[in-house]
């Protein structure tokens, strides 16, 4: 040891000399719990509050419990729906394939439910039903989220000629979910429940096998009719976080997919991303969102 | 902090607050990590802080003081965990040091392990301001506002703190001498 080293630069080397961290799993809980955490809302400025005497103070929270109990009253047979928000919502723009997206954009992709994302900057949308992450939605490092309604599942995604599930598989979310899990072809986790946008969702996992997994079509097919796949895998690797919701009479299908080179920043903004979404069931007589 | 998303999350836009939450969690990871010298506690406490911002965004009066009020939250959380630690480990044991010396300065196993014992001992008070200064670079005003106390306070601690550690090297330094002259 040396008398004249500088104790300042060592304690500094030191709190600097440790691995970086990750809090993916800390942000994965985080999101999760989101729905089940309500956000506190001050009924008043409290600095302005705590400059007021007394008086005023206890004559100003009796009025506002009046408020609150009139205006909790008058509401409470228009917020009867279940899962529904108490207020419209505000329009979004509609996504339309936008090279660069910014912002919250409402879904088209013929769905009769309302469903708008917020998509970071830097990400893409390809046309009104995919959002794609920074690096694209290919093998390296890619990611993309995609949102649909669709009636039957394609038995074995490997093998079109395997057809469609038959009987067809019911109209629920957890219809879906159980049909997917129960199949082998499919190689999926158990479905586990979600909240998204406080609505019950099904969360499942499954991937294109990393060899020969693509049928002789060169895709893994998902969903579609017999013959005909609407949604299908395109890369060794690829692998789908699916989650199913129902909103209203709809079942809506969200697949969140990456591959093993997608970093864990682009994992965590599709995380937020699939957290920002809101669901609102369609209205009676009311024309799908454009 | 992009005041724009901050505005929406206190709206309740959760895609927005998860961007935000996206940006900060590694960051407020690492500072509680070197707060609490525990990456179980740092965990918990980077959770509970996050979730604490979502939860008290509505009555941020300022979004600009984003900043600053966030790492209040998780230097309260620090204490909590901290709280814990107490409660569930009273007897301490140095955990073994498997990381790698990134810098010569860092000079032996021994400074890391002194270093680590000294910093233990100092109170939860006092390590968030030593993390914030020489892990951060935060200046001594914004730890002042960050951890609201007053900015002679911030000093104070600062100046107790380093000498804690000093002493804790210096102790190291006296053994080496010992050991040389026997």
């Amino acid at each position: 040891m040396t008398a004249d080293r500088d104790p300042t630069r060592i304690v500094r080397s030191w709190l600097r000399a440790d691995e970086h961290e990750s809090a993916n799993r800390v942000l994965e809980t985080v999101l999760s719990r989101l729905d089940t955490t309500p956000q506190r809302r001050p009924l008043w400025p409290s600095r302005r509050f705590s400059q007021m005497n007394t008086f005023t103070r206890i004559a100003l929270a009796a009025a506002a419990v009046i408020v609150i109990v009139v205006a909790g009253y008058s509401l409470l047979p228009r917020t009867a729906g279940v899962g529904g928000p108490p207020t419209p919502r505000p329009t979004y723009p509609a996504l339309n394939g936008q090279a660069t997206l910014n912002g919250r954009y409402t879904i088209g992709s013929g769905l009769k439910s309302r469903v708008t994302v917020q998509v970071p900057a830097g990400w893409s949308a390809s046309a009104d039903w995919v959002v794609i992450g920074p690096n694209g939605n290919a093998l390296p490092g890619g990611m993309a989220v995609r949102f649909y309604s669709i009636t039957n599942a394609f038995k074995d995604p490997r093998s079109i000629s395997a057809g469609v599930f038959n009987p067809p598989i019911g109209p629920t979310a957890a219809d879906l979910a159980a049909a997917i899990v129960a199949d082998p072809a499919w190689a999926a986790t158990q479905a586990v429940d979600v909240t998204i946008d406080g609505r019950l969702a099904k969360h499942l996992q499954f991937a294109v096998p990393a060899s020969s997994g693509l049928g002789a079509d060169g895709q893994f097919d998902m969903f579609g009719t017999a013959g005909n796949p609407d949604v299908y895998g395109f890369a060794l690797g690829q692998t789908f976080d699916l989650y199913i919701v129902d909103v209203g009479t709809e079942r809506v299908v969200i697949d969140a997919f990456h591959y093993a080179g997608t970093s864990a920043t682009d994992l965590a903004a599709q995380q937020a991303v699939i957290a920002s979404i809101q669901l609102d069931p369609a209205q009676q007589g009311v024309t799908p969102s454009p | 902090m992009d005041t724009d998303l901050v505005i929406l999350a206190q709206h309740g836009d959760k895609g927005a607050f998860g961007l935000i939450a996206a940006e900060i969690a590694d960051r407020f990871l690492a500072v509680s990590r070197r707060i609490l010298r525990d990456i179980d506690l740092a965990e918990d406490a980077t959770q509970r802080a996050l979730l604490a911002i979502w939860q008290d965004l509505p009555g941020l009066r300022d979004p600009a003081r984003f900043d600053a009020w966030s790492y209040r939250l998780l230097v309260r959380a620090c204490y909590a965990e901290g709280r814990k630690e107490r409660r569930w480990a009273p007897n301490l044991r140095l955990l073994p040091v498997d990381e790698p010396v990134a810098d010569d300065t860092l000079s032996s196993v021994v400074d890391r392990e002194q270093l680590e014992r000294g910093f233990r001992r100092l109170s939860i008070d006092h390590r968030a301001v030593v993390v914030l200064y020489h892990y951060l670079d935060m200046p001594l005003d914004g730890i002042a506002e960050t951890l609201d106390i007053p900015l002679g306070t911030a000093h104070s601690r600062l100046h107790h703190a380093m000498r804690a550690l000093r002493a804790a090297l210096d102790a190291d330094t006296r053994a080496t001498e010992r050991e040389a002259v026997q």
